[in-house]
């Protein structure tokens, strides 16, 4: 029995239906592509090829040991500054953490706190309390030639708001 | 958010809300948005470790070292 379609129609139309499903799921949700005109402060790559996990672009880490003081009757503030590199519109769905501590969550406060000064890179604040001890930040660059990553570590002074 | 901004007011302020004393930490934060009816995703590197007290009597939150907290940070190919 001959084959109702040639191979090439059957490869047209197999890559048209997977790419149907993809868009479907990516509609619904389910698939969100990781590239697009918002992305991070420090991405490199072509717009909508810009799919480089974070880790490669540079960012950074801030550490408050128990020196700190930091209570959980206080909020640990913290700002992403966000960079839409498309002329279309987008609309923020959802923010959540990567690889958060279970019983943690983040959340948009209502208003009212001072974002001013602004730090860079984008870091805690809110309404200055006092200096603190033992804060670090590591910040490291992104990822380009010569393929190494520069990591500076250093101590610095941060605020948070009480409830 | 409209297209082609990146001014100091697009900040996205995040509150870390924790329920109990204790270690906790995040590698990263991600934006989940929309462009017309498709779904993207922007995973933004900032990531933190955060001792919240007041702790029980005798537990102290395990302190990354310096060595410890750069493990724990995402490391580029080539530079270890």
């Amino acid at each position: 029995m001959r084959p109702r379609w040639s191979r090439p129609r059957r490869i047209g139309s197999g890559a048209a239906l997977a790419l149907g499903a993809l868009l479907i799921l990516n509609v619904a949700g389910v698939l969100p592509y990781p590239g697009g005109p918002m992305r991070e402060f420090t991405a490199d790559g072509p717009l909508w090829l810009d799919t480089k996990p974070a880790d490669q672009q540079g960012g950074f880490e801030i550490v408050m040991p128990q020196a700190a003081g930091l209570t959980i009757h206080e909020v640990f503030v913290t700002t992403v500054f966000l960079q839409n590199a498309g002329p279309w519109e987008a609309t923020l769905e959802r923010v959540d953490l990567v690889d958060g501590t279970p019983g943690s969550r983040f959340a948009v406060p209502d208003s009212g706190y001072l974002v001013w000064p602004l730090p860079y890179p984008p870091a805690t604040m809110a309404r200055p309390r006092q200096s603190m001890r033992g804060i670090r930040t590591s910040t490291w660059a992104p990822f380009r030639w010569p393929w190494r990553a520069t990591q500076v570590t250093s101590t610095t002074s941060c605020c948070w708001s009480s409830r | 958010m409209a297209g082609n901004s990146s001014d100091i007011h697009d900040q996205l302020l995040l509150e870390l809300q924790v329920t109990r004393p204790g270690e906790y930490s995040y590698r990263g934060v991600r934006v989940r948005y929309r462009v017309g009816p498709f779904a993207l995703q922007a995973v933004y590197g900032q990531g933190a470790w955060l001792c919240f007290g007041p702790l029980p009597p005798n537990t102290t939150c395990a302190e990354p070292g310096l060595e410890e907290a750069d493990q724990a940070l995402p490391t580029p190919r080539g530079t270890r």
